[in-house]
């Protein structure tokens, strides 16, 4: 009787000795084992074309998934979040518009609606809200270019009121009681997710605040521009209608 | 090089990137194990990162008694049959569906014409075919064995299975592979250096 035992040590060459020789000697003489270490051997070199596909795989472990060894404490992510939401919400109140002394002012308006929501810190809410200002300050030429000949020195101070009424409805006071409403609400959740999560959106905000500020200068270069054209030219048109009154007067 | 134990040494004292070292060195193999077992990227994946995870989590309860390979394997093995037992289903290796011919031409060394790499990428179906039809315990000794290129003894460790058991499950499984292989036309004899029967069957497939 043949020991398959010994077969497959021999066949992945793990027999030692005298295991060996004594396994050896057998084969020579046994037809069914030589069969079977030849078509087994077969088989072993037919499943050397079986690879697994080849992933980008770049595993790391990280702090965070270092659980509670390495985990931030709760009260110091829950200090350092608040921070980072205050030095968040400054940063988003800076981007304001303003033309002229005096003369229209326009937020963005996301502030206001990316706090609570404690994911809404990212690239694209960002975007969305360049996109709002846009469209904003198109609104105000579109309305500048209907009111026409207007006297111009009234048209700022209207623009100031109804822009500035939404957009000062967020009083620092009022700021810092949403950003410790929002702490509180995301107290439920993880805190680790929370911390980590809020560390990456506040780097995409960075990124894409310090993106958008070049953009919207941009803009608004270009908006002023094109307004002070505009201003000068009705300006001169008014000079030409008085003129023409004037004369027609006399 | 530094060995294993040594990062597993200092990783144990809280240190992140020699950790992050054992898992640069170790993540083909285990996603490689991963895969073959369940026979799912995607979920193969998953298995290794968590095999990780949970190897970082747990080493302070690494002893050091056996090696840290083999303590990853065992926690690999274990997720794999949570994996297994969650979906309720066999593993099925996943078989890529045709052949891309300009795809297989991009990855051919010089010295492996399109026919060689065409009969090796077909003979690499045919053998996951045949291997997701063995049973569990034998499609996994395989794996450790073939694959992983573990010796008896640690696969006897790692499965808390005696040695015999162990080779036999090797012998059983090898001897099933080898008729499912025969039945799918893949040549027996060794030496053959390609399995001509399955690129016949792949030209005719073809409409050649």
């Amino acid at each position: 009787m043949c020991d398959k035992e010994l077969l497959v040590s021999y066949l992945y060459d793990e027999l030692q000795g005298s295991e060996r020789k004594v396994f050896q000697h057998h084969l020579a003489s046994c037809r069914e084992c030589q069969d079977e270490v030849q078509g087994l051997r077969a088989t072993r070199a037919h499943l050397m074309s079986w690879a697994p596909p080849e992933p980008v795989l770049g595993l790391q472990v990280s702090d965070r998934d270092a659980g509670r060894r390495f985990r931030i404490p709760a009260a110091w992510g829950l200090a350092a979040a608040a921070a980072l939401v205050l030095a968040a919400a400054s940063a988003i109140a800076n981007v304001e518009v303003r033309y002229a002394d005096g003369g229209v002012t326009i937020r963005t308006g996301w502030a206001p609606e990316a706090l609570p929501s404690g994911e809404a810190v990212s690239a694209a809410a960002s975007r969305e809200d360049l996109t709002a200002v846009q469209q904003r300050i198109r609104e105000l030429e579109a309305e500048l270019a209907a009111r026409g000949a207007a006297p111009l020195t009234t048209t700022p101070a209207a623009f100031t009121d109804e822009a500035s009424r939404s957009a000062n409805s967020l009083t620092d006071a009022e700021l810092l009681r949403r950003v410790r409403q929002w702490i509180s609400e995301s107290e439920k959740r993880q805190e680790q997710l929370f911390a980590t999560r809020f560390v990456q959106g506040m780097r995409e905000l960075q990124a894409a605040h310090s993106m958008d500020h070049v953009r919207l200068e941009q803009a608004i270069n270009q908006h002023q521009g094109a307004w002070s054209d505009e201003v000068y030219r009705q300006r001169e048109e008014l000079k030409q209608v008085f003129r023409l009154v004037n004369a027609q007067q006399r | 090089m530094t060995t294993d134990e040594e990062l597993v040494a200092r990783a144990r004292g809280g240190d992140l990137d020699s950790f992050n070292q054992l898992v640069l060195r170790w993540e083909r193999p285990i996603y490689a194990l991963a895969y073959r077992v369940i026979g799912r990227e995607e979920d193969a994946r998953d298995v290794a990162q968590e095999t990780f995870l949970r190897a970082f989590r747990g080493l302070g309860g690494f002893k050091g008694e056996a090696k840290f390979s083999s303590w990853l394997y065992r926690i690999t093995l274990n997720l794999c049959r949570d994996w297994i037992r969650r979906e309720r289903r066999t593993p099925v290796a996943q078989a890529p569906e045709g052949v891309d011919l300009i795809e297989l031409a991009s990855e051919s060394t010089p010295a492996e014409s399109i026919e060689d790499l065409v009969s090796r990428k077909e003979l690499g179906r045919a053998v996951a075919k045949a291997m997701s039809s063995l049973p569990d315990e034998q499609r996994t000794a395989i794996i450790l064995k073939e694959y992983q290129g573990l010796t008896f003894q640690e696969i006897a460790d790692l499965l808390n299975c005696p040695l015999s058991t162990v080779k036999t499950r090797l012998y059983q499984g090898l001897n099933v592979l080898r008729r499912q292989l025969e039945q799918a036309g893949v040549e027996s004899t060794f030496g053959s250096e390609r399995p001509r029967a399955v690129v016949r069957s792949f030209r005719s497939a073809q409409g050649d």
